[in-house]
Parts: structure tokens; C-alpha cells; sequence
């Protein structure tokens, strides 16, 4: 030590600093600990932005006493909007099923549920439904930057498809994960500053806070708009749906998750998600998309279900659903969510969680 | 590299780390070539810039003093001047002339071919070419040595912590701590992460949120509410503190943590009752250096000391202090109205020591706020001028503030927004103005300490981080 360097002459530590810091830590973990918290935390969140806090939320709102078996259902918002869990509470209720829609915008690609897994995991899931479209792998990006989740055990797989340059230029984004981690307040803060905000405004207008919808824009959209708006898609909007090193890193996550759950003997059902009449028939683009890489992404998903061993629902196993079942081009309405969700249990019918082995869609 | 950005803290990190392990030599060496790095990072081309003026004013130091006669040594002070000035201004007011011309040809009906330069100002040009002038004034007017180690002089220019908002140091000031060695001390060391904690939340949490609730108000179109218009200045005046403040603290502490007092450059500005102390207690850098270097020989070497040149020079430095800000018009007039406050104030001073102070304690503070409170509203007045983003609406405003005031819902629901992130910052300002400590946070109990971290602590976790707009007076 240089002599006039004397940083490290001591004399005490700043107790002040360090007691809130751990008053802080503290703090949280006994929000944390508190049912009344998630359960405002469910009520309250956004529909758009706050998937991920509600998902938590639900994850934790779970008694520790009920030990009946769980079924998850996965997947981005598609999965949120087609799957009515009460109408399949309810249907399996003699079987003492219960149903958690643990869908989030945005993050239905494989590597954002791999990563959600350590989340839900703990809650020993008999049954997990991830619901999967072919542009979850043809998309020329991997929703990595701005996903809802993370889990460290991703990061082998994306420095192996990304290259360490690539990896290394996104330090700051795995930094802020495990900030996030550590500070729910920090994790939640889009949430928390308009909860606080929210609560003075309610008070100055009298009005009660919003709360929460499951299902927003259920309205029904006239097919006309939609043509029309995935007419004006670009060439380039078009042309980013393809083969690419995230196809190739979203199917080995893919796998890893499926091979995980399969080792764990949680069941496992990959269900095509239904999409809009117009985008299978249609239109100029996303025809040539369909032809191009539905048939790719189909034998992809049939030969992982024949190796793993999960089952799984192809894009003409479902129901037909006509243009009035839909809210837009991916995301059902009332009624398409009431007749997926029927598709749904007339299917698990025949593939409900049992300790006696596991019975393969085909 | 942003300030308040992981990159940065990693940055300081490994810096930090480094220096304590340097001797006093090596400390320079590293921060020189850490400051190049950290101003390259916003553009490798700006370097040839600064790395020009610092060879340039080097020069110009040693012809200053190596000249043997005043009217040489004149020379080439002024040559030094001239020359820091003409790059200053057209990076800076380069597009300002050109616009003006433009408009002025059109108005005679004359299209001029003239051919447009992109011309990118670089961040932190005038605080450093400021700093950089200082040190051949120093030399000029108190006979400062130069420098003999050119990387010593390059660091004095470059040092990152004050780069690209200040505080401007002086040479007298700031050359003397590079040149001796520096104790970095245990209080030093907490002082400096409580500036730069201060720091953060200042920018982070107070300003940032504050630009929220002002920008889509200065972006809409009038008709406008007058006491949303009065809140929405509230929340300029107190946002454009912090963010300069913020800016300034973090340097400080950044400063501080390695054995450096940079210049104190704000003292809890709002807590005054008149324009001159006022300008005695914000953005103190510049105007102290408007002070020595302008003001001082505009009135020192008048010929005639009479009342009218110190009016005159005042009145002077206000207005370049304005247009310093910007180069349009609007920031024109803001220097003339702090130029007649300040002259005003002058010339009002025998009258308004007339006035009698209340003799009970209790209502000479009352006295004292209400003073506060009022200077207060004539520096939100200045604002309006400030941030608007034309002078048509900045008149908007003013009609709106005297003809349509009305408390309305929206209005209530702005006060609360605007309460809402000003008041810890009130709080910790009316702490440090009772016991006249800026680091009066520190010397409070420990346990109400603790718990003030954690207040704030937590309020930064849920408001602040959200965006990270870039610091105001970078642009300046």
C-alpha cells in the first residue's frame, strides 16, 4: 500500500448505511411473507405491464395446505386469453384439479418460460400446458432484453447461440436480473409507483383504484380491419420471420424445459396457439410464413413429443374457430376462450395427471 | 457513459480500485487516461478537441509567463481568449447565426447559398474551455506558475468527475491538488458516497420524476390553467436544481473519494430572500468565474468607478450568463430579467434596509419565509422564459397565470404529484439549512440516519431508474 492511499484506515463502519440496508432486505422479505400484499399485488396489477407480479402474486396467494394437484398453463398472451381457468376449475373439480393461467405478455418464447420455471417450480405442478406458435421461433429476436423473468441457468445456452462478444455487450441487462432478485420493490417498481401514485389520486378524486382484468380488449374486431391491418405489414415486417440463431436457441431451451419437467414427471401438453382465420388463409405473407415454417416447426414439436415424451396438440387438433371467436389476430375473445377452453377438457379428459404413467397424445 | 449507469459504476470501480493501489504520479497518469477514456466514450472525436485546447492553453500558459514585457504578455492572454472563445462559439452558437441569417436574407427576399454544417456540440465543451481559460488567467492576473508536466495540465482540463457539467474549478484552485499528493481519508471517503448517494437521488428520483409531470405540460398547446401553470414552475425550478445539483454532487463525491475538493457549486439556492444572494448560492462555479474573470476587469479597469459601470457590468453578466444557457432568444431575455433584478435590487437595497425587521424571534422567521417564499415566485416567474419553447408561449403562460386561475381537480392532482417528489428533498434542505451544514445528514443520530437511508433508499427503488434522461447541463 502506497503511503498516500489511506482508504484503508478504518476506524468503524457507517452502521447507518449498513442497518437500512439490511432493515431494507428486511423489510421485503416480510412483504414478501404477507398474503394481504399479493393478494393487492393480483387485484391491482396491470394487465399489460404486470403479468410477471401477477403471476407471482397467484404463485403465492396458493395456500401451503392445498395439496391438490396443479396444472399450469404457460405461454405469452395468447395463453392468458385462451384458457378460462375457472370454467376448467370447475370442469375438474371432481378430480380436484385446480387451474392456474400463469400466462405473460411478451414472454411466451421458450427461452422466457425456461427461465420462469424456477418461479412456479416449487408449487409442484401435476400438469404444465405451454401454449407455443410457430413465430415464437422464427422471430428475429429473442425477447431476451426485456424478459419478465430470469434464471443464470440460461446463460451456457445463450453465450453457445449468441457468441461471448454478443454476450458479454448485455452484461448490464444480467446485472439488472439479479438487482431485480434481490429487490422486489426495485422488481416491481412500474407496479409500486403507480400503486402509491394511484392511492393519492384516489384520495383527492374519491374515485376506488382500478383493478385488475384478466381478459382486456375482449371486444370483437371485424375481420375487415384486421385484413387490412396485416395487409399494410411491410416486407420487412414479413421478411423477420425466419430461420435464425434465436430458432435454433429457442428450440434447445425448448428441450431443456421439456426434458426438466419430463424428469420431474410433471406432465407436459405443447398446445399449437389458435390464430386468426385471416393469417392461415389470407394474407400474402403470412401465407408464405405458414408454408414456410409451419410444417418445420410442426415436425420439430412431433419428433421432441415422440423423444421426451410429451404431448402435444398440433394446429389441426384444434377446435375451428371462425373470425368472431377472436379480439385480434392472436388473442381470443369470450367466446373463443369459452370454446378453447372446452376443446381443452374434452382433451385432458383422456390425459389427466396420474402417479400411473403417462399416457402420449398420438 | 452516463453517470448514474451500471457501465459507469463499473467504471469507477476499477478506477478507484487502481488509484488506491497508485502513488501520487501514477494516480495522475491513471486518472488522465481515465478521463480520455471516459469523455471518448461519448465520442472518440471529441478527444481531438479537448486534446487541442489542452496543448493550445499549455502553450499559451508558458508564453504568458516566459513574456518579458505586459504588453506581450497581453497578447497573449488575449490570443488565449480569442481563440477559446471562437471555438466555443461555433460550437455553440454556430446553428444560432446561421438560423438567424437565414431568416433575416428571407425577410429582404434574398436566398443565400450557404452550406450548412452538421455541427454537434460536443458535451462538456464550455465547462472545460472555462477551466482551461482560467489557468492562463490565473497566470495573466495573479501571477500563477505554469504547469511544467504537460499530462498534469491535461488532467487538470480532462479530470472526469467535473468534465461534463462542473463544477468549473479554477486553476489556483484545482492545480494545486494534482500537483501534491492527496489523503484519501476514512471521512472523505463517506463523505464522498453520501454526495454521490445524494447525488443520484437528486437526479434519479427528484428530477427525472418531475420531468414527467412538466414535459407533456410545456409540450400542450395552450389554453392554459394558471395554477397548473404555477405548480408545473414549481416543479421546473426544483427539477432543473436537482438535475444540476445531482450532476454536482456525484462529481463532488466522486472527487471526494479520491482526496479531491472540487468546488462547491450549490447552497441550497432557494433559501434566500434576494437575486444577489441568490446568485451567490447557484451554479457558484460559473458565476464565481464570471465574477473573477469579467466582472472584475470590466469594473477594475473602467476608467470611471461610478455606480453606472458596476450597474453596467451586472447587468453585463446576467445576460451572458443567459445566452451561456442557449443560443435563442428566450434565453436572451431570461439574461435581461435576472440582469434588471439584479440591477434593480442594487438600486432598491438602501430602501428595502429601511424596512423594519419584526422583533420576536418567531415572527422575524415568519418574516424570513414569507421573504423566501416570495423570492421564490420571482424566480419561477424567470422560468417561464427558461423553459417554454417559444417566447409566444411563454406569454400564453403569463396570461394564463393572471387571467385564468382557477383550483381545479387537475390542478389539485398536479400539487400532489409535484408535492410528492419535492417534499423528501424539502426535508432534507430544511435540515441542512437549520443546522447550515450541507452534510448535516451525516452528523444526525445514527438510528434516525439509518432510517432516513431507508426512506430514501426505497423511494429510489420504486421512482427512480425508470427512463435515465440525460443531465440538463450537458447540453450547455
Amino acid at each position: 500500500m502506497q503511503k498516500d492511499a489511506h482508504v484503508f484506515y478504518f476506524r468503524g463502519m457507517p452502521w447507518a448505511l449498513v442497518g437500512a440496508i439490511l432493515l431494507s432486505l428486511l423489510f421485503q422479505q416480510v412483504v414478501r411473507e404477507m398474503p394481504a400484499f399479493w393478494r393487492f399485488c393480483y387485484l391491482y396489477s396491470n394487465s399489460y405491464t404486470d403479468d410477471l407480479l401477477r403471476v407471482e402474486a397467484q404463485l403465492n396467494m396458493i395456500p401451503g395446505n392445498d395439496r391438490r394437484p396443479r396444472v399450469f398453463i404457460l405461454g405469452s398472451s395468447c395463453a392468458k386469453r385462451a384458457f378460462d381457468v375457472n370454467y376448467l376449475t370447475h370442469a375438474f373439480l371432481k378430480e380436484h384439479l385446480s387451474f392456474y393461467n400463469l400466462g405473460i405478455a411478451q414472454a411466451g418464447s421458450s427461452i422466457n418460460v425456461l427461465m420462469q420455471k424456477r418461479m412456479w417450480l416449487e408449487k409442484n405442478p401435476a400438469m404444465v400446458i405451454y401454449m407455443l406458435k410457430p413465430y415464437n421461433f422464427y422471430q428475429e429476436e429473442y425477447k431476451f432484453d426485456d424478459a419478465r423473468s430470469f434464471d443464470p441457468s440460461v446463460l451456457p445456452v445463450l453465450v453457445k447461440y449468441l457468441g461471448y462478444q454478443r454476450f458479454f455487450s448485455r452484461w448490464t441487462v444480467f446485472v439488472r436480473f439479479y438487482l431485480k432478485e434481490i429487490s422486489l420493490f426495485y422488481k416491481y417498481s412500474n407496479f409500486f409507483s403507480r400503486s402509491i401514485m394511484q392511492v393519492g389520486m384516489s384520495c383527492l378524486t374519491g374515485k376506488k383504484m382500478p383493478r385488475s382484468e384478466l381478459y382486456p380488449r375482449d371486444r370483437y374486431l371485424p375481420q375487415a380491419y384486421l385484413l387490412d391491418r396485416i395487409n399494410r405489414m411491410s416486407e420487412a415486417e414479413v421478411a423477420q420471420f425466419k430461420e435464425n440463431k434465436y430458432s435454433a436457441l429457442n428450440k434447445e431451451c425448448f428441450c431443456l424445459f421439456a426434458k426438466d419437467l419430463v424428469a420431474r414427471g410433471i406432465k407436459l401438453v405443447v398446445v399449437n396457439a389458435p390464430v386468426h382465420p385471416v393469417l392461415n388463409l389470407k394474407v400474402h405473407g403470412n401465407r408464405r410464413f405458414v408454408e414456410k415454417w409451419g410444417s418445420a416447426y410442426d415436425n420439430f414439436l412431433q419428433n421432441q413429443s415422440r423423444k421426451i415424451g410429451f404431448a402435444y396438440v398440433d394446429a389441426e387438433s384444434l377446435p375451428d374457430l371462425d373470425e368472431t371467436d377472436f379480439a385480434d389476430t392472436f388473442h381470443l375473445n369470450q367466446k373463443g376462450r369459452a370454446a378453447f377452453s372446452q376443446f381443452i377438457e374434452r382433451y385432458l379428459s383422456g390425459h389427466l395427471p396420474s402417479s400411473a404413467g403417462y399416457k402420449s397424445a398420438d | 457513459m452516463k453517470f448514474i449507469s451500471l457501465p459507469f459504476f463499473v467504471f469507477f470501480v476499477v478506477v478507484y480500485g487502481l488509484y488506491l493501489l497508485c502513488n501520487h504520479r501514477r494516480q495522475n497518469r491513471l486518472l488522465l487516461v481515465a478521463s480520455y477514456v471516459f469523455y471518448g466514450s461519448w465520442d472518440w472525436r471529441f478527444l481531438v478537441l479537448i486534446f487541442a485546447s489542452t496543448v493550445f492553453n499549455y502553450f499559451c500558459g508558458w508564453k504568458i509567463d516566459a513574456s518579458a514585457n505586459a504588453k506581450e504578455k497581453r497578447a497573449f492572454l488575449w490570443l488565449c481568449v480569442l481563440a477559446n472563445l471562437t471555438v466555443l462559439f461555433f460550437f455553440k452558437y454556430y446553428h444560432f447565426f446561421i438560423d438567424g441569417l437565414s431568416d433575416l436574407s428571407s425577410l429582404a427576399g434574398i436566398t443565400l447559398p450557404m452550406r450548412f454544417l452538421e455541427v454537434v456540440l460536443p458535451v462538456g465543451l464550455s465547462y472545460y474551455t472555462f477551466q482551461a481559460m482560467s489557468y492562463s488567467m490565473d497566470i495573466y492576473l495573479r501571477g500563477l506558475k505554469p504547469v511544467r508536466n504537460f499530462f498534469d495540465f491535461s488532467l487538470f482540463v480532462s479530470f472526469f468527475p467535473n468534465l461534463l457539467s462542473g463544477p468549473i474549478e479554477t486553476a489556483r484552485h484545482f492545480l494545486p491538488q494534482i500537483l501534491s499528493p492527496r489523503i484519501v481519508t476514512l471521512e472523505k471517503f463517506y463523505e464522498g458516497c453520501y454526495l454521490i448517494f445524494w447525488g443520484i437521488f437528486q437526479k434519479a428520483f427528484v428530477a427525472d420524476n418531475l420531468l414527467k409531470i412538466i414535459t407533456p405540460f410545456f409540450n400542450s398547446a395552450a389554453p392554459y390553467n394558471g395554477t397548473q401553470v404555477l405548480f408545473s414552475l414549481y416543479a421546473v425550478a426544483i427539477q432543473v436544481f436537482c438535475d444540476f445539483s445531482g450532476y454536482t454532487d456525484i462529481a463532488r463525491g466522486l472527487g471526494k473519494c479520491m482526496g479531491f475538493d472540487l468546488k462547491l457549486n450549490f447552497r441550497l439556492p432557494y433559501f434566500v430572500t434576494n437575486i444577489a444572494d441568490f446568485w451567490k448560492r447557484w451554479h457558484m462555479s460559473f458565476y464565481g468565474w464570471l465574477k473573477d474573470y469579467v466582472y472584475m476587469p470590466l469594473v477594475f479597469r473602467a476608467k470611471e468607478k461610478t455606480e453606472f459601470v458596476i450597474y453596467r457590468s451586472m447587468f453585463i453578466i446576467m445576460v451572458l450568463a443567459g445566452l451561456w444557457h442557449g443560443s435563442s432568444v428566450r434565453f436572451l431575455l431570461w439574461g435581461i430579467y435576472n440582469g434588471l433584478l439584479v440591477v434593480g435590487y442594487r438600486l432598491l437595497q438602501p430602501a428595502l434596509r429601511k424596512i423594519p425587521l419584526p422583533r420576536k424571534p418567531l415572527l422575524r422567521d415568519v418574516w424570513f419565509v414569507i421573504r423566501v417564499i416570495l423570492f421564490f415566485h420571482l424566480v419561477c416567474f424567470g422560468i417561464i422564459l427558461f423553459k417554454t419553447k417559444s417566447v409566444a408561449q411563454a406569454l400564453q403562460m403569463l396570461q394564463a397565470l393572471f387571467l385564468n386561475f382557477s383550483f381545479d381537480l387537475s390542478s389539485a392532482m398536479m400539487l400532489y404529484k409535484v408535492a410528492f417528489f419535492c417534499l423528501p428533498l424539502l426535508a432534507i434542505q430544511l435540515l441542512q439549512f437549520s443546522k447550515d451544514d450541507l452534510l448535516a445528514v451525516l452528523k444526525i443520530n445514527p438510528w434516525l440516519r439509518g432510517l432516513i437511508y431507508f426512506y430514501l433508499f426505497h423511494l429510489m427503488m420504486v421512482f427512480a431508474f425508470t427512463g435515465g434522461n440525460q443531465f440538463i447541463y450537458f447540453q450547455f
